[in-house]
């Protein structure tokens, strides 16, 4: 709990006029009514100089319908408040800390009450899950005094979480491989062996799985034979976020924010170039770095979408954490395989991130840009910044680095529109 | 829904309207200019409350009391004089406070318990005061001479300034 | 001080109720008209003085926010808004908001001029300083430190926008520049 001290509100300035005008009116027409109404002007000033706000001691329990719900879904919060103090409060003001990435859709998280010592208050309000995990800040008391001449403001923290997990599909059919079999990750050779891409049939030994058993063979001729694919390298992906402060920017309050966007987008990247074979990793540039080497699996496969979900670097608000682009530039390099191809998903709404992708791609990592548009030209100013953008983008083609403008259509037919382009 | 309304919470309104009404009724009854004017606070307070405007209630208050104290000076019996200065600044206090519960906490909010209380709290210590007062008043029943009055006010008007 | 005051209140009042109940003391303390009309009045004035002051003092209450509302991003451009708040007040000298926002621009126009027109970046603004990238006289001026304003184009520019010049001249300049990145000439 943290204390601030009392103030005063000057909620009874004034009431002293009524005492000295009953006076000056009474006095000299020898009125006892006005005297008695001046003696009512002194009395409530009395009552507003005496008494201070309560110094309240306060207990807090939030209780949620749903502590790991689906995105979308409404999460009932029930709050109790109880005074655990010897004081009675006779205007206490309360109002919860909801987290900044869920908004209220039902009720109100407030309550004006008064509490003897040992009772309780209780309300509750309804929230939509968004994806993340969100903690409650602490919940403001605003305590007053029986007359409200003094007010203070007090805060108890509860800490509650609530989990918001979205699934990530099995696969996805983003169309990826455009992306990355052209840059040297992915190399057809000859050898035959397991990688993807049929090469030829030989004798079924024993031991050979099961799935790759030529079975429209084996229901024609009743022969048995095993397929082997012709070897490709799987390729190294690292997809990186951009989650600095200046990549939190949407054209509107109803659209998600470029971040939200790229999050969503890595996600489906993942699936994509894990069900293709290809190692894939994740990571952050912003506060709150976040790293997952690149690697396969299913168990890899979970602590992706957990990471997904609630890591506080992609979170749908912006961290407060200080950042450190250059130290953080230099930690990315060290952790980057050398091989390694990089999917940037980047609102590019600042010159600095177009930067960085420039000296990856420099570095010897191929990178691609995904990056979701968040401008809108309504106003000559908002028009500017996406002409600026536009300006950015063209540039960073011009330098040899693949970019994706992603606007209103969805991710996958830009992506076709934009392999098709490349292979030409 | 999202964000609050900050505006007085319905109670709060009908608090104060009651306070106003009660405050016009007891001056008019004897003096019917003195009702009049009150009755000009009275919407002066209640459109204070529609715009949640501070002045406007301060100002609505002021005019009440007034139209009491008018009451006063023409000679009025006094407990009528109490009752309309009192419901004046009570209906005056409920509303600054409905407003600031406004600001705070929110139209939608339920917020009448801690109105209740305040207002309740309000009106104990004016009524205290009244009886207070008009106890003396009819203990030392006659006409009062000049020095005691004097002293009365001498002494109420330091007290005042001390307390303020 | 208050302390004594408040003391003194307080004895006044005790005894002048002392005195109402027991008024042969009334004797004792002076009391002529004048004076008490005196002090009538001064109770006047301070009344009307309490009721003043109560306008200078502000009420204070605690500010509780928003914690209903999501955060919402703001949207690209808007950091330039008080930018552009600031260039429209200030006056021929202390340009730097207005060297800010006509750098941004001329950055966009001259990558677009470069690009529509294929030469170099230095030749785009060579051509920006000239104001020979674009038929529009307002977007001319507005990006070039030797082209002049057309007298006409100047009172167009008051009659349509007496209280905004510099946002609207700035507008259309913008939108001069839109028209040529997305079709790379003009008009």
């Amino acid at each position: 709990m943290s204390y601030v001290d009392a103030v005063d509100t000057e909620h009874w300035a004034g009431i002293g006029a009524l005492a000295f005008a009953a006076f000056a009116l009474g006095l000299p027409f020898q009125r006892p009514s006005l005297f008695l109404v001046a003696l009512v002007g002194v009395g409530f000033a009395a009552y507003a100089r005496f008494g201070d706000a309560p110094a309240a001691d306060l207990t807090v329990e939030r209780e949620l319908s749903e502590s790991s719900p689906s995105p979308d879904a409404e999460v009932t919060v029930t709050v109790t408040v109880e005074n655990a103090g010897s004081a009675t409060i006779p205007d206490l003001r309360l109002i919860d800390g909801v987290p900044p990435g869920l908004s209220v859709s039902d009720g109100a998280a407030r309550l004006g009450t008064a509490l003897r010592p040992g009772k309780r208050a209780t309300f509750s309000y309804t929230v939509t899950a968004t994806r993340g995990s969100h903690e409650w800040e602490p919940l403001t008391a605003v305590v007053r005094n029986a007359s409200g001449s003094r007010e203070r403001v007090v805060e108890v923290d509860a800490g509650t979480t609530m989990r918001c997990l979205p699934t990530l599909e099995a696969s996805s059919d983003l169309p990826l491989r455009g992306l990355t079999t052209p840059y040297s990750g992915r190399v057809a050779t000859d050898v035959a062996g397991s990688g993807l891409e049929f090469h030829s049939t030989r004798e079924y030994r024993r031991g050979d799985p099961l799935s790759r058993v030529d079975w429209n063979r084996y229901a024609r001729s009743g022969e048995l034979s095993t397929v082997s694919f012709r070897e490709e390298r799987a390729a190294t992906v690292v997809l990186l976020v951009d989650s600095r402060e200046a990549a939190y920017r949407a054209p509107d309050e109803d659209t998600p924010n470029a971040v939200e966007r790229s999050v969503e987008a890595a996600g489906e990247a993942f699936s994509a170039l894990l069900s293709t074979g290809d190692r894939v990793g994740i990571a952050s540039y912003g506060p709150e770095a976040c790293w997952l080497a690149p690697a396969t699996g299913e168990q890899h496969r979970a602590t992706a979408r957990r990471l997904l979900a609630d890591h506080p670097s992609f979170s749908v608000s912006p961290s407060e954490e200080p950042f450190y682009p250059s130290i953080a530039l230099r930690r990315l390099r060290r952790r980057l395989p050398a091989d390694a191809q990089i999917v940037l998903f980047s609102p590019a709404t600042d010159d600095y991130i177009a930067t960085v992708a420039e000296r990856l791609n420099a570095y010897g990592h191929q990178l691609t840009l995904i990056s979701p548009d968040p401008t809108t030209d309504d106003t000559a100013t908002r028009r500017l910044a996406r002409l600026e953008r536009d300006t950015r983008l063209r540039r960073l083609r011009s330098h040899g680095i693949r970019v994706i403008d992603w606007g209103e259509r969805p991710l996958a037919v830009e992506l076709a529109r934009a392999t098709r382009r490349w292979s030409r | 829904m999202s964000e609050i309304t900050r505006e007085p919470s319905r109670f709060g309104v009908a608090v104060a309207a009651g306070f106003a009404l009660l405050s016009v009724a007891a001056t008019a009854v004897v003096v019917p200019t003195g009702g009049a004017v009150s009755g000009l606070g009275l919407v002066v307070l209640l459109a204070g409350l529609a715009v949640a405007s501070r002045r406007l209630i301060t100002n609505g208050g002021g005019v009440l009391v007034l139209g009491a104290l008018y009451a006063g000076y023409t000679g009025a019996p006094p407990l009528l004089v109490l009752v309309g200065a009192l419901t004046g600044v009570l209906a005056w206090d409920a509303a600054s406070n409905a407003v600031s519960v406004g600001e705070q906490l929110g139209k939608e909010t339920d917020t009448m318990r801690g109105e209740i209380v305040h207002v309740v709290s309000s009106v104990l210590v004016g009524s205290l005061a009244v009886a207070a007062g008009y106890a003396v008043y009819l203990a030392a029943a006659g006409g009062q001479p000049i020095a005691s009055v004097f002293l009365l006010v001498v002494g109420a008007v330091a007290l005042v300034n001390a307390l303020r | 001080m208050r302390r004594r005051l408040a003391a003194f209140g307080a004895v006044a009042v005790l005894v002048g109720l002392f005195v109402s109940f027991r008024q042969e003391f009334a004797g004792l303390i002076p009391a002529t008209w004048v004076f008490v009309l005196l002090i009538a009045v001064a109770a006047g004035v301070q009344s009307v003085t309490t009721a003043l002051s109560r306008r200078r003092t502000p009420i204070r209450e605690t500010d509780t926010g928003d914690p209903e509302r999501r955060y919402e991003a703001p949207t690209p451009g808007d950091d330039l808004r008080e930018t552009l708040r600031y260039a429209r007040r200030s006056s021929r000298r202390g340009d730097r908001p207005r060297e800010q926002l006509r750098e941004r621009i001329a950055t966009v126009a001259a990558a677009a001029v470069a690009d529509a027109e294929d030469c170099s970046e230095s030749a785009a603004r060579e051509r920006l300083r000239t104001g020979e990238w674009t038929d529009d006289p307002v977007a001319a001026w507005f990006l070039s430190d030797e082209v002049r304003l057309p007298p006409a184009e100047r009172a167009r520019l008051l009659a349509t926008a007496p209280f905004s010049q510099y946002e609207a001249a700035f507008a259309r300049t913008v939108r001069v520049v839109d028209d040529l990145v997305s079709h790379g000439g003009d008009g």
